[in-house]
């Protein structure tokens, strides 16, 4: 049963952030978008490159979908509305984000194009400025909740959610999922400014259709992920458990959406400096603080 | 044993399930979409050139440095989730252990910012 329900609420939000990406690029609220122009990739000429490594090449958008997908199914929406509610779930949710970097490294490496390599690599680059600031920021979660359990960090959260109790480990990891979901100011392995599409300049037709999917599906599940961490996951007054984490997740989602569009684009470089000279230290000091606190005034 | 499988099983469906949505995705486009390849159409995108040289070629890893630093912050990691579950249990005595660890590391990694291994070039 509720692997249908996560599974319809998975693609109503991926559904529902590509609405929103339509709306930002294009200035158009358009319901029938997404399903319109996913019908049309679709229908359109799938082109295999020359010289292409055809693993790589395929396994690329596939592997990328099933990692938004295993990182959504530890991700509750009630009590007992969960795929699998594991003793590790946060730590796994982390595992199988890993794999979004492998996924785009494949799309890079397989279709012999050089705007694909570079993109690549780039992402590569903003992996190793973004991957502790999602670990680190969740230690301090599990420290509060004494759990790696989804559903035991969002009850840890019922008198006072994590994003006031640790607001500098809420600012950091949205920041680094904004970093991994490669959404602006991070969309330089994109760069539709300058490399054409960046990862997916050489893809086409319906494997196109599945690395944006698989994306949707990736930045749905951050969300997901910000909301049980931070925002207190199910937990509200009158509405009923799924209607918050619904309601949440999609408000992530749109802030998400709309927080980079002002920004000019961060090169991977400055966006690695950032990272480890000022993320790291604000990371580890957030660790110390929470620790303090949680020794001092038990909450 | 039997609950480790009870709790993973879900994962392995859903795993399933995902490849097979990809896959079916991608199948369809061969039984729908056209093909009507030629040697352009195939050839990598570049701006109205042919590709001067192989996209795979050697470069100069800028970042080789913090991929190094950020191996030791993952093992780091690696010792702070068990001690961050067992946080309660452990006490005053292991949080403060554990902040002399964490010390260490970024002592060591103050050396490293300091020899400038954080920077690009």
């Amino acid at each position: 049963m509720s692997v249908a329900v996560i599974l319809l609420a998975l693609a109503a939000g991926a559904y529902f952030v590509a609405v929103l990406e339509g709306w930002a690029t294009h200035g158009r609220l358009r319901l029938a978008g997404p399903a319109l122009a996913a019908a049309a990739l679709v229908g359109r000429e799938s082109l295999l490159p020359r010289k292409n490594d055809r693993l790589f090449f395929e396994a690329g958008p596939v592997l990328l979908l099933v990692a938004g997908v295993l990182a959504a199914a530890v991700i509750p929406l009630a009590p007992g509305l969960i795929i699998t509610d594991l003793a590790t779930g946060a730590l796994f949710l982390n595992a199988a984000l890993a794999y979004v970097l492998v996924a785009l490294i494949m799309a890079g490496w397989g279709p012999n194009g050089a705007y694909a390599m570079i993109a690549g690599w780039r992402f590569l680059g903003q992996f190793l400025a973004y991957a502790m600031l999602i670990v680190m920021p969740i230690t301090a979660v599990a420290m509060r909740a004494e759990s790696l359990m989804n559903t035991e960090i969002v009850a840890s959260q019922a008198q006072l959610w994590n994003a006031i109790y640790q607001p500098v480990g809420f600012v950091l990891f949205v920041v680094a999922a904004l970093g991994l979901a490669y959404l602006p100011p991070f969309d330089l392995p994109l760069a539709p400014g300058e490399l054409a599409g960046g990862v997916e300049a050489e893809y086409t037709g319906a494997r196109l259709a599945v690395i944006r999917l698989g994306r949707m599906v990736v930045i749905v599940a951050l969300a997901g992920a910000t909301v049980t961490f931070y925002l207190g996951g199910w937990l509200g007054p009158w509405l009923p458990g799924w209607a918050w984490s619904a309601i949440k997740t999609l408000a992530v989602t749109a802030l998400m959406l709309a927080a980079g569009r002002y920004m000019p684009r961060i090169r991977e470089e400055r966006f690695l400096a950032l990272c480890w000279k000022l993320g790291i230290p604000l990371a580890l000091a957030n660790i110390f603080i929470v620790g303090v606190i949680a020794l001092v005034v038990p909450i | 044993m039997e609950e480790l499988l009870r709790e993973y099983l879900p994962i392995v469906i859903f795993l399933g399930i995902a490849t097979a949505l990809g896959v079916v995705l991608i199948l369809a486009a061969v039984v729908l979409a056209v093909r009507n390849p030629d040697p352009e159409k195939l050839s990598a995108y570049e701006c109205g050139f042919n590709a001067f040289d192989d996209a795979r070629m050697k470069f100069d890893a800028r970042f080789y440095l913090v991929a190094i630093l950020f191996i030791i912050f993952d093992l780091e990691i690696a010792f702070l989730f068990p001690w961050a579950v067992a946080f309660k249990d452990v006490g005053p005595v292991g949080f403060w252990s554990m902040m002399v660890f964490l010390a260490v590391l970024t002592v060591g990694f103050a050396y490293e910012w300091k020899k400038g291994a954080l920077e690009w070039d």
